[in-house]
Parts: structure tokens; C-alpha cells; sequence
């Protein structure tokens, strides 16, 4: 009867796969997104970028940049610190975290974050306004162009926010207080509603 | 029935009439009156009792300087007090009352205070309650708060919400005056990020005041236009009812917004209020200046008002204050006043100038007075009559006073500014010292008049473009006329015999800062502090100048000599509640869950807050009625058999790189380059100065990868200080740092069965037995079927345990999975407080003894300092003050009568010695009722611990009052030789 206690786990989502519309602004959660962390190595940038493209199609990002492939295709790597970043691939579409970070084998220190971190996506032409009072960055898109990722803070809690476009964001924040994070979004969508 | 004061024209809807009470009483006013203008229209002149005198009191002024016209509004949990009936915005059913008074406003029984006026000056209660001591706390201060105040809370939560958020720009405007419209539409117009803020419903400033022209249509009109202008240009955002509060450093402002205030209580689904912290590169300050009154005799009365109030309330509210207004000014815009009052069809009677010379010309049937000087006035519960210095009598309802105009420099003063005299207006200007990106323009500045306002904000948004790299504009500067602004210093009345209010707020008049000169204040923040003169709601903002101006001339000294008292934020009042925001009761911070919490709430544990996470402290089954017997049963189950608990919350931190053995061994008190892979290690961080810091295990995972645990308080605070380490001191070396904290759902099993327990979920070909897997091994496997997952043989508790951790997503189906497959062996689920139990019983340090006192030496790890190579603290960790004999030393307690509870926090001390400082030997800082033993037992350190075993001393409580006696053991109660863990 051991066997029983060996069938596979159910995962589960962080926040049961939430998503709502409040006028014209929607909230979900993202869920099915593989995030990798990738540091390079002292002296190993060029090879680790070119590994990581010739594996994604994805290149090394500017500072406060994420990039996605050339050619259109799924996935997205975004600039988090001097030597590092994360990418993002959606799981159903092969982009398995262990299969990339074997890819990249000894040109890069990689680490899954998939289950530290909870994704919503914000869009809608009241997404600017509702992120304006928990985000302490400038949100004019002079400033933060579609293609920006930075690291901030929101009600206290970490944030990487990535702009996909004028008014569409997408929020990673640490999974552990998800419920939070979500409640303050969500409150802010709700304060902002006209 | 109430007096018709409304005149017609002006900028409000005469078409919608808008019904409110006051006192209860109903009255109309009309669409765009505040509920000051609306007070008026309906001839309410008494609106308020004075804060000490209980004297009558009127509408002052047409701002957010009222000093007098403090009202309470609306009712139940929506009450608030203090509000300001002149920045009102009048909305249907608005329900005010004054406040203050016992008995009706009419007849408030306190103003007997008035007769007693001689005897209540300042400091009195400094002098009056003295003695007896006994009576400070149980008599005086009940009293004097009893009198304190001015409106009464609800003292019902409140129901409103609050939100903040974050604004940026290119440049700030602080004011929509012709100066600060001027720069936004100069600045507008170039592209720039503009921010325009106004505390008005209605932008404008003077210009919805006075009768003037801008490009040859009436200011008002020219304002609107100007507004509906800049509300199309895309980079412009307008913030109107609006109050930029405070300046603060790195050109941040901050700034409430109003946003329901004028909309019926509990109406509106929005926040009441936003708090906002503006980022500006430049900032603009066009907020305008506040006419000062002239202190006279019983110049408090309802119906002295300011001059420039008198004319608002005429122009833009359509509003007579009276029906014979006198004007007394010892400057030019009492003329203007008085000749807008005229044009607007309000009896003006008098025109009383403190100046000498010819009279600039007739105004009506206007008595005119040159030289003149209003000493006294009659009327108790509004103006009746005015008298002159000359003896002459006027017959006047209204008495509207200009002393000149004071800028509303207030933000400029906010980073240490102080503001410079400027003889020519008699006034306080900005002076050189403004905060960084800021200038000023218009009357702020001191250029009162209406042309100079105009090209000053245009010029000031020029030189902020320049600044920004921006092209300058090509719109011309709006065409207007400068009105004549000179005046003559008159601040008091010298002649006049009765008191002369300074601050009407404070009740503080001119015989007050007389005896506070009299009684050795010689300072001006001495003197607002003894007499509270400029304290209060409106912070002196009529009060201040005349109030130095008196002071000066007691001294014999100027007024720039005297100084000013230095204007700190928030400019006008903002809520408590706004400064909260969203941060109150269950909101008032963010929560971290463990991935077991849902399922340790169907199981009905007791949660307890660590740092921010949730975490279950034991989980009490049916019958059992104190906790005690939750965790009792907890620790024997988990020692007779197996136990499972959610250490997730321990901080987890990915090390790789080349360097990372390096790296670790400069951290870390031990040498953990020469860790084998798949092996797990104790170790001891140290602080710079050799205290230690934080404690953890760490696992080699493969030759380049260690992962790290921390403590559960201090894991932020460990990577922080492992980045500042990695990045700072040692760039040199290759090694990165990740937080995996959140990413792996970790568990503790523990006990005697937790081996055979686990063997049923990991999956086949990992051998976990004692030979394979001995104490303090690590390695990555698959648990149930190909699930990913990282299992360590640690122990916190004493026992054979492991901790295994597995992403988070499975997290909440592991614990379900483990405790199905422990059934068999009675497994229970523990919380934090047998965890506790469990290691203080095995004698592992933890918070409690890394309290930031203590060294390694202290906590018996001194061993683990390795001597062998540097690292962070040792250095200092081999001061001679921290070493040699008669240190603390890390022991255990138990009581000598085995009945007794322990407590953490008490002293030992010698048997018969006093407890004093001098005779403290040390502190236990962990207790527990042990299940294994049956008794309480302690952890703690003592002088020489280690040399004193079987030593009685005694546990003395000062707080609890408890003094009992304790024999010194060791530490490890159980299992000392450690067979159970290696198991």
C-alpha cells in the first residue's frame, strides 16, 4: 500500500488562478510561467549570452530591460542586476527551467524561481493610475518605455515590474505573501476606478 | 428666518440652490459658496467660540488661514472636527456645528473664562496648578484636558479610507493664481511633465477674488480658460482641492488631494483623501500671500474680517459680510477693497486709512478718515459699532481690516530656509536659501501685484525649462495691469485702552506677549511657546508677522532682528488617517503564509506572527483545553513517534560560483570550503565587532553551489549584508547570491519514525538509510513519483529529523501526503511552540540568546570560531574585554523545587544577595515546560556557567515578583551525547 503515498503531488497555484475586470482594467494571475535566474560567471558574459540565444533566442538585456526573441517567439528575459538575470518562458511551450539550465550547463549559475515568485498581469487604460499609488516609480512613458523592467517596491512588499506596453504590466512579486500583494493591486484597481 | 446677504453675479449657481444646517438650523446657500460663504449669505456672523475665552467669533478670512470659523462636521463615525468653514466646499445635507461651547453657541456658559481674563494670561497654569503634587495628575490634568481642544471626536473607528500614491514631473506649480497658471501654461505648452496643484475647488486664486482684467477679459473668465486650456495639454495634470503640505528633501513634495470631501459622507466609493509624494525636478511655489490684520481693541469681534475676505466673499460668492462695511487699512488694497465693495452695491460707510496725506479719492458715500486708527469696537456677538482714535463713532456690522500681505512663503522654510525681510511690503519674503529646484513667483515672492504675478510665473517656468534642457516657449506672457500695493507698517494700535487679539486661534493677545516679554522670553520660539502663540490649526498664518512686530517693539529691536519661529510641515492640517493610508487593521501590513497554512487552518491551528510570516503555534485537538496540552501532546508524540512541522520560513539562500567556499568561509565562523558535497554544516555568522550575528545550516549541494539557511528574523537582513559583503569587499571573488526562501516549501520530520515515515514518499533509488544517509547529510531527490526535492538530515529538535523541501507548489499537497503516510505511525503536526519546546529541551541557542549581546564564546560555541583562517568579527571577537574569565557562559536551569515555573528575563543572583545591578550575574533567556522531563527548565548565561554546575543561585523576577531558587545544569537536557539524532 506504500505506493499510494508515492502517486505524484498536485501543484498548486498561488492564488488559484485568480482574474478579474474591473471596468476597463483587468487583473490575473499568470500562472504556467517558468522563471530562471542566471548569473554569469567572472569573465563568462559573452559566453553565457550567446549559449542562452542559441538555446532561446533571447538576448542579454540592457540594464532596466527585458528582452523577448527576434523572431517573435515565446519567452522573455529581463535585467535584474549586474550579472544577472531571469528568464521567463511559459512551461507548456518547452521552456523548462532544468532543459535551459542545461543548455547553459557551466556558462551560468542558474537557480529556478518559479515558486518564489507570484505573476499578475495588469492591463487596461487604468492600469497607470491604479499603479500610481503603490509604485514609487515614474511611470510616464518617457521614462519607462514598454520593454522596461525594474525592481521596485510595492506596499512594502518586492516587486519586478515588466512593461509590456503603454497601459499592460506585468507585476512579479514574492510568493509567499501573494494574497498581499494581490490585495494591494486589487485595492489600488478598486481606489482608481472612475 | 435668516437674513438674504446674497448679492447678485459672482461665480456661483444662483440657479442651484444647495440646502445644509448649521446648529441644526437649515439654510440655502448656492453651488460653488464654501460653507463660510454660504454662513454668511444667510447673515450667520457668530459661528464660533474662541479657544480660551469662549468669546464670540466670526468668519475671519477667505482661506486656509481661518483662524475663527473652526466648525465640526456631519455626524456618528463620520464627525470630524476643526474644519475649516472657509475651504468648505458646500455640498446638499451638509451638516455642520460649532464647537467649543457649553450650552448653545449663543449662550456658552465658559465665557465666563472671559470675565476671569485677568487671571487666565499666559502661563497660567504654569503658575495656577502647582500645588498640591498629588493633585497634577488626578485633578489638574483631567481638567486641563477637559478645556483642551476645540471640537470632540467620535471616537468611532474611522469609516473612510485613505490612499497614497507616487506623482512625478518635470515641474511642480504649488498655487493656480495668475502666477501659478502663468508658469503651467508657459511650461504647459513647451511639453513639459506639469503638475498644477491648488487647495481650491476652483483654480484661479486672486483672480476668481478680484475685479481685474487678463488680456482684456475679467480675470475669472480669463482663469477658466486658462484652466480648460491646460486640462487638453496631454503632459499637464491639474490637482485641483489640492494641498502641497510640505516640502522634503530630493525635490520630493507632499500633497494631500481631497477627493470626496465635498460629496455627502460615505457617498463616494473612492478614498476620502490621497496622499501623494510628488517627484519634481523643479517645483514653482505660486502659492500667493495672506493678508494680516491690525491688532486693535477687541478687534475679535464677529464682523472684523479681513479686507481681501470681504471682497472675495463679494466678487467671487456674491456675498455682502455686511450692511454698513467699514474698511480700516494702512495700504492700498483696503482702497481696492473698498471701492470692489462699493461697485459691487455694498454699503460701504467708512473708509479709516492710518495713513497721512490726501485721500486717493472718494469711494461712494464713504466717510473717509486719513491718519485714523480704529482702537476699540462694540457689539458682543457681532459687530454693532467701531470707534476711532479720534473719539468718533462709526456705525459698522462689518469692519474689513488690511495690514498689508504676508507671502505664503511657508514651503520655502521646510529644508531650513529662512525668509529675509523686505521693507518695501513691511513682510517676511523667501530668502536666498530655498529648497533645491525650487523658486517662487507672484506674491509668494513679494511682487504683490497682479501684471507682476503674471510675468513672474511665466519667467520662473522659462528659467525651470532651461534647467530641464527644454526649449523655451513662444506663448506670450498674459497682459494685466499692476494695481497700486503701497502701504505703511501699522501692526498695533497703540492707542487703544482694551485687549488687541493677536492670534485669534490661541486667544493670545497683546498683554500676553507683554508678559511673556515681561517675564524673561526673549526668543520667538520662546514666546510661541509660552504664550502658544501661531500654534494650533492655522499656525499663525494671520497671527505671525503682528505677533513678531509686537515682540519687536517691546524689545526695541526690528522685526527682521527679532526673526520668525521656523515653519515645519504640514502647511494646513492633514488627517492622521491620511498619513495611515491604507495601513489599519488587518491592511496595516503585509503577510507572508507558509505553503502548509491552508491545510494548518483546516486543522485548526493557533497562528502566531514571526516577523511578517503567519505561522500555526500548535494545533489543539478536540478536549484540549489550554495550550499547554497542545504542545505537551505535541512534543511527546514527536519524540515517542513523528512529528511534522513548517520550518519554510527559515531563510534559504542559493550560493554559487567558484568562489563560494571562499566566500562562505569569510561569513561564516567555520571553514565550509572543505564541506564535502552532500554534506550539511552548522554555522555561526559574527557581526563586525565580534558579536555574533546569525545561525544556520548550510549544504553543500555540489561543488559550486551551497545553500544557506538563515534564521526566520534575520533572512532579509543576512542577504542584504551577503550582497553589501559580495559586491563591496570582496568583488573579486565569483560567487552569486539568490533568494530561494519562497521557492521551496521545507518541512521538518522528526522522531523516532521519521525515517521509516519518509521511506514511504521518496521515490525509489535514493537510499536514505542511516548508513547512506547518515546524520547531517544532504542530497537532491524525488519524492512521490518524480516530484523535485531537497532533503537534509538536520535536527533543531533533538531527534533523528530531517528537513525536506520540495518548490512551493507541492507544498500544500506534501503536508496533506506526509501526514497520510505518518497515520500508521500516529504522526502529529507541530507548531512553533513545541518547536521551542523541543530545542530548548536539546539546548540549541536561538533568538532569544542571538539576542546582539552575545559572542560565541558566551553561547559555548567558541570552538567554532575556527583559528585557522579569518573571518567577519573574529578580529574584534578576541578583544580582551569579551574573553578571559568570569564571562557569561550559556547554561541550563532547572528549579530546585521541581514544582516552580521558570521565567524568562529574570536575574540570578547569589543566595542573599540584594538585587542590585552590581550583584547580577546573568539572565535566562529561554524557559519551557519540558513533557520529557516534567518540569519547567531554563536556558540562560551566568558568570563562569560553565565551571558552576550543581551550583544553587536564584532566579529572581522583579517584574513578576518572583524569586525562587534555581540549580545551574547543563544546557543539553536531553540526549546530551546526541545517539537519538544519529539514529
Amino acid at each position: 500500500m506504500h505506493d499510494d503515498y508515492r502517486a505524484p503531488l498536485a501543484a498548486g497555484t498561488f492564488l488559484g488562478g485568480y482574474a478579474k475586470t474591473f471596468g476597463r482594467v483587468s487583473l490575473a494571475e499568470v500562472t504556467g510561467m517558468e522563471l530562471l535566474h542566471v548569473a554569469v560567471p567572472q569573465g563568462g558574459q559573452g559566453e553565457l549570452s550567446a549559449r542562452i540565444e542559441a538555446a532561446t533566442g533571447l538576448a542579454w538585456p540592457p540594464p532596466g530591460k527585458f528582452s523577448v526573441p527576434e523572431d517573435g517567439g515565446p519567452g522573455m528575459m529581463l535585467w535584474l542586476a549586474e550579472d544577472q538575470c531571469m528568464i521567463a518562458s511559459a512551461a507548456d511551450e518547452g521552456g523548462s527551467p532544468a532543459r535551459l539550465a542545461e543548455a547553459i550547463g557551466g556558462a551560468g549559475y542558474c537557480t529556478g524561481q518559479t515558486d518564489n515568485w507570484i505573476v499578475l498581469r495588469l492591463a487596461g487604460d487604468g492600469a497607470v493610475a491604479a499603479l500610481e499609488r503603490i509604485c514609487p516609480l515614474d511611470l510616464d512613458e518617457s521614462v519607462s518605455p514598454a520593454g522596461s523592467a525594474a525592481r521596485t517596491s510595492m506596499e512594502h512588499l518586492p516587486v519586478i515590474m515588466l512593461r509590456e506596453s503603454a497601459a499592460g504590466f506585468i507585476l512579479l512579486s514574492a510568493s509567499s505573501s501573494a494574497a498581499s500583494f494581490l490585495h494591494a493591486v486589487e485595492t489600488s484597481v478598486r481606489n482608481t476606478a472612475p | 428666518m435668516t437674513a438674504n446677504f446674497r448679492i447678485g453675479g459672482g461665480l456661483v449657481d444662483s440657479g442651484t440652490p444647495v440646502g445644509f444646517t448649521f446648529n441644526g438650523r437649515r439654510m440655502t446657500g448656492l453651488a460653488g459658496d464654501t460653507l463660510a460663504s454660504a454662513l454668511l449669505a444667510n447673515g450667520q456672523r457668530l459661528v464660533a467660540r474662541s479657544f480660551k475665552y469662549h468669546r464670540p467669533r466670526g468668519i475671519f478670512s477667505a482661506g486656509s488661514e481661518e483662524p475663527n470659523a473652526l466648525l465640526q462636521l456631519h455626524s456618528g463615525a463620520h464627525c470630524e472636527p476643526n474644519t475649516r468653514a472657509t475651504v468648505t466646499e458646500l455640498f446638499e445635507g451638509l451638516s455642520a456645528r460649532s464647537q467649543n461651547h457649553v450650552g448653545s453657541l449663543d449662550l456658552d456658559i465658559m465665557a465666563v473664562n472671559d470675565l476671569l481674563s485677568p487671571f487666565l494670561g499666559a502661563g497660567f497654569y504654569y503658575k495656577t496648578f502647582m500645588w498640591p503634587a498629588a493633585f497634577w495628575e488626578r485633578v489638574y490634568e483631567p481638567l486641563i484636558r477637559a478645556s483642551a481642544g476645540l471640537g470632540r471626536l467620535s471616537g468611532a473607528e474611522d469609516p473612510d479610507s485613505y490612499d497614497k500614491g507616487f506623482l512625478h514631473a518635470d515641474l511642480l506649480v504649488i498655487g493656480a493664481g495668475p502666477a501659478g497658471l502663468s508658469a503651467a501654461l508657459a511650461a504647459g505648452s513647451s511639453g513639459a511633465r506639469v503638475i498644477l496643484a491648488d487647495e481650491d475647488f476652483r483654480m484661479g486664486g486672486k483672480l476668481n477674488a478680484d475685479r481685474c482684467e487678463v488680456d482684456a477679459e475679467p480675470g475669472a473668465e480669463w482663469a477658466a480658460r486658462a484652466v480648460v486650456e491646460l486640462s487638453e495639454m496631454a503632459n499637464v495634470r491639474l490637482l485641483p482641492r489640492t494641498t502641497v503640505y510640505g516640502a522634503y528633501d530630493h525635490g520630493v513634495y507632499g500633497a494631500l488631494e481631497r477627493l470626496t470631501d465635498h460629496l455627502p459622507p460615505g457617498s463616494a466609493q473612492s478614498p476620502r483623501q490621497v496622499l501623494w509624494r510628488i517627484r519634481a525636478k523643479r517645483a514653482i511655489l505660486a502659492s500667493g500671500a495672506i493678508e494680516r490684520p491690525i491688532a486693535f481693541g477687541n478687534n475679535d469681534r464677529p464682523g472684523v474680517m479681513l479686507a481681501g475676505a470681504v471682497r472675495t466673499y463679494a466678487n467671487r460668492f456674491a456675498v455682502a459680510c455686511g450692511r454698513r462695511v467699514a474698511v480700516f487699512t494702512n495700504n492700498d488694497s483696503g482702497w481696492q477693497a473698498a471701492r470692489e465693495l462699493d461697485a459691487r452695491g455694498v454699503r460701504v460707510v467708512a473708509v479709516i486709512d492710518s495713513r497721512d496725506g490726501p485721500p486717493p479719492e472718494p469711494v461712494g458715500q464713504a466717510k473717509i478718515v486719513m491718519g485714523g486708527r480704529v482702537v476699540d469696537t462694540r457689539g458682543r456677538k457681532g459687530l454693532s459699532r467701531i470707534l476711532l482714535a479720534s473719539g468718533r463713532s462709526i456705525a459698522a456690522d462689518c469692519l474689513a481690516v488690511s495690514g498689508g500681505w504676508n507671502p505664503a512663503l511657508h514651503l520655502t522654510c521646510h529644508l531650513g530656509g529662512r525668509p529675509a525681510w523686505n521693507e518695501s511690503i513691511s513682510a517676511f519674503v523667501p530668502g536666498a536659501n530655498l529648497p533645491p529646484g525650487m523658486s517662487v513667483a507672484g506674491a509668494a515672492g513679494g511682487s504683490l501685484g497682479l501684471a507682476a504675478a503674471l510675468h513672474e510665473g511665466h519667467a520662473a517656468a522659462l528659467a525651470a525649462l532651461e534647467h530641464l534642457g527644454r526649449a523655451p516657449t513662444r506663448r506670450p506672457v498674459a497682459a494685466a495691469h499692476d494695481e497700486p500695493v503701497s502701504g505703511s507698517a501699522l501692526w498695533i494700535v497703540s492707542e487703544s485702552r482694551p485687549r488687541a487679539w493677536i492670534d485669534l486661534q490661541n486667544d493670545v493677545t497683546l498683554k500676553d506677549v507683554r508678559l511673556s516679554h515681561q517675564e524673561g522670553f526673549r526668543s520667538v520660539e520662546h514666546l510661541k511657546r509660552y504664550t502658544t502663540l501661531g500654534m494650533a490649526t492655522d499656525q499663525g498664518k494671520t497671527s505671525n508677522v503682528i505677533g513678531l512686530a509686537a515682540m519687536a517693539s517691546l524689545t526695541g529691536r526690528s522685526v527682521p532682528e527679532t526673526g520668525t519661529t521656523v515653519f515645519r510641515p504640514p502647511y494646513t492640517p492633514v488627517p492622521i488617517g491620511a498619513f495611515a493610508g491604507r495601513s489599519r487593521g488587518r491592511d496595516f501590513r503585509p503577510v507572508r503564509l507558509t505553503p502548509s497554512h491552508a491545510w494548518a487552518e483546516e486543522r485548526g491551528a493557533v497562528f502566531v506572527e514571526t516577523g511578517s510570516w503567519i505561522r500555526a503555534q500548535w494545533f489543539p485537538r478536540p478536549g484540549e483545553t489550554h495550550w499547554r496540552e497542545s504542545v505537551d501532546r505535541e512534543v511527546r508524540m514527536t519524540r515517542q513517534s513523528v512529528g511534522l512541522c513548517d520550518v519554510t520560513t527559515l531563510g534559504k539562500i542559493d550560493i554559487k560560483g567558484r568562489d563560494a567556499g571562499a566566500f562562505l568561509d569569510r561569513v561564516y565562523t567555520g571553514t565550509f570550503s572543505a564541506l564535502p558535497v552532500g554534506r550539511v554544516k552548522y554555522g555561526l555568522m559574527l557581526r563586525e565587532d565580534g558579536i555574533a550575528y546569525d545561525d544556520g545550516t548550510t549544504a553543500r549541494l555540489d561543488t559550486h553551489h551551497f545553500l544557506m539557511t538563515t534564521t526566520t528574523a534575520n533572512a532579509a537582513l543576512v542577504f542584504r549584508r551577503l550582497e553589501f559583503t559580495r559586491q563591496c569587499l570582496w568583488p573579486n571573488l565569483d560567487v552569486h547570491l539568490t533568494s530561494v526562501t519562497d521557492g521551496w516549501a521545507q518541512f521538518s520530520v522528526a522522531g523516532p519514525n521519521a525515517r521509516s515515515l519518509l521511506e514511504r514518499i521518496v521515490d525509489a533509488g535514493h537510499d536514505i538509510s542511516n548508513d547512506a544517509f547518515p546524520f547531517m547529510a544532504c542530497s537532491a531527490l524525488t519524492v512521490c513519483g518524480g516530484t523535485p526535492a531537497r532533503l537534509f538530515r538536520i535536527s533543531f529538535s533533538g531527534e533523528l529529523a530531517y528537513e525536506l523541501a520540495v518548490p512551493t507548489r507541492f507544498g500544500d499537497a506534501l503536508a496533506r501526503r506526509l501526514m497520510a503516510a505518518g497515520e500508521e505511525f500516529d504522526a502529529v503536526p507541530y507548531g512553533t511552540e513545541a518547536l521551542g519546546v523541543m530545542r530548548i529541551e536539546k539546548g540549541h541557542v536561538s533568538g532569544n540568546e542571538l539576542n546582539g549581546q552575545t559572542t560565541a564564546l558566551n553561547l559555548g560555541l567558541a570552538a567554532m570560531v575556527s583559528k585557522k583562517k579569518d573571518c567577519i568579527g573574529k578580529v574584534l571577537s578576541e578583544r580582551p574585554e569579551l574573553n578571559g574569565d568570569d564571562q557569561f557562559r550559556f547554561a541550563g536551569f532547572i528549579p530546585v523545587d521541581r514544582s516552580e515555573a521558570l521565567d524568562a528575563g529574570a536575574h540570578f543572583l547569589a543566595k542573599g544577595a540584594r538585587a542590585v545591578t552590581e550583584s547580577d550575574e546573568g539572565w535566562m533567556s529561554s524557559v519551557a515546560y519540558s513533557p520529557s522531563l516534567g518540569h519547567h527548565i531554563g536556558l540562560g548565561f551566568i558568570r563562569n556557567g560553565h565551571k558552576r554546575i550543581g551550583e544553587t543561585v536564584r532566579a529572581w523576577n522583579g517584574v513578576r515578583g518572583r524569586d525562587i531558587e534555581v540549580e545551574v545544569v547543563s544546557p543539553h537536557f536531553l540526549d546530551p551525547a546526541g545517539e537519538r539524532l544519529r539514529a
